[in-house]
């Protein structure tokens, strides 16, 4: 299990961080929003749990002012997220559902390097995927993450995630070549 | 001849294998046109999620959102403590206060939009139940959040039906009913965070 955030920020911090740093934040978000939403979206496979996400990252972030405006926060912003996330995993069974196909279309990026029917088809076929073989392949496959880091993160054992991860691209490959 | 298994094919596309495991399973593949097969079509997925860009747009009016509760904090709930005011006095009350305030962060959604888009005013209250369910001891955060779970599974389920039968006027009002208690709960659970943080009853 991770722990990203380390103790909870007291009430002086988060009195001076309301003084306004406000530009510094919006810098931060920008820099990172977009890889915050892309993995939240995949993981969670539902545009509303993965909005209420990137709010949950981001308002906690900003209680760690001083992390993104020495610029060192991308490591633990990483790792908040995938807390989040995992989180919100065990609890919320919306994350379970299918989604309408053109809920993406608005948010994938112009510059796609494959076909956009391909990248739509690959996006859907993660979000068909059940919950624990979704969050593996995210992780291991599009994020770059080892087994062992995942099992890590999950709190699980390597064998579980590499199961996981085993039935999960049988599932894309069927979805995508049959 | 004995195909290899799903999970050498895996371990062979990973790099996992040791030298002498590997080399047996590409002699195997040289002579099995199934197994290349596999390997290949492995391959070919790994290397399209390997492909993936991060760089999904967020939703316009997110960072507002995030800005807004953020700056608020656990001091925000002047908003959230007037909408629990207004939830006890009634719904419809609370639908006309809450439509008139600005939104910072509108869900972007492109398809039934009628049924699936929460109100603004449910985004903005779900800012602010964040933070105060987070500064909440963990046990309490967690049976909220298991309330306010099972009450999104309820709407959720709700929303499915009336796709299926739009404008069915009891499925409506079992929405609005479960949209409200949502609302309710997560006001609470905001006055709740700020009686605690004042030292106030709990």
């Amino acid at each position: 299990m991770i722990d990203a955030e380390g103790p909870p920020p007291d009430s002086s911090e988060t009195q001076a961080d309301i003084a306004g740093p406000a530009a510094d934040f919006r810098a931060f978000y920008e820099r990172h929003a977009g890889w915050v939403y892309s993995l939240s979206l995949r993981m969670t496979a539902d545009p509303v749990a993965a909005r209420e996400a990137v709010q949950d990252v981001f308002v906690r972030a900003w209680r760690k002012a001083e992390l993104y405006r020495e610029g060192r926060a991308a490591g633990w912003l990483k790792k908040l997220t995938l807390r989040v996330l995992l989180n919100r995993a065990r609890s919320d069974h919306r994350w379970t559902r299918r989604l309408d196909d053109h809920a993406d279309l608005a948010t994938l990026p112009a510059q796609a390097g494959e076909g956009i029917e391909d990248r739509l088809a690959l996006e859907a076929a993660i979000r068909a995927l059940p919950k624990g073989a979704r969050t593996v392949v995210v992780l291991h496959d599009v994020e770059g993450y080892s087994m062992s880091e995942v099992a890590t993160h999950m709190g699980t054992a390597v064998g579980t995630v590499k199961s996981q991860l085993h039935r999960g691209r049988r599932l894309l490959r069927e979805a995508l070549e049959d | 001849m004995e195909h290899l298994t799903v999970e050498q094919v895996n371990d062979y596309v990973d790099g996992e294998l040791t030298p002498a495991e590997r080399e047996a399973v590409a002699q195997h593949a040289a002579e099995c046109a199934h197994c290349q097969r596999e390997i290949d079509a492995y391959r070919r997925v790994l290397v399209r999620l390997r492909g993936l860009p991060a760089d999904f747009v967020p939703p316009a009016g997110l960072y507002d959102g995030i800005l807004a509760a953020a700056r608020q904090g656990r001091q925000l709930t002047v908003f959230a403590r007037a909408a629990a005011v207004l939830l006890m006095a009634g719904g419809a009350a609370v639908s006309v206060h809450l439509a008139r305030r600005p939104a910072p962060d509108v869900p972007q959604r492109a398809a039934s939009t009628a049924v699936v888009a929460p109100d603004p005013s449910e985004s903005e209250l779900t800012l602010a139940y964040i933070v105060a369910r987070d500064s909440l001891p963990p046990q309490a955060a967690a049976a909220l959040q298991r309330t306010v779970d099972s009450l999104d599974r309820a709407i959720d389920d709700t929303r499915s039906a009336l796709r299926t039968y739009p404008g069915d006027g009891r499925l409506e009002a079992r929405l609005a009913r479960a949209r409200q208690m949502r609302l309710r709960i997560m006001a609470d659970a905001v006055t709740w965070s700020q009686a605690t943080h004042q030292g106030g009853a709990t």
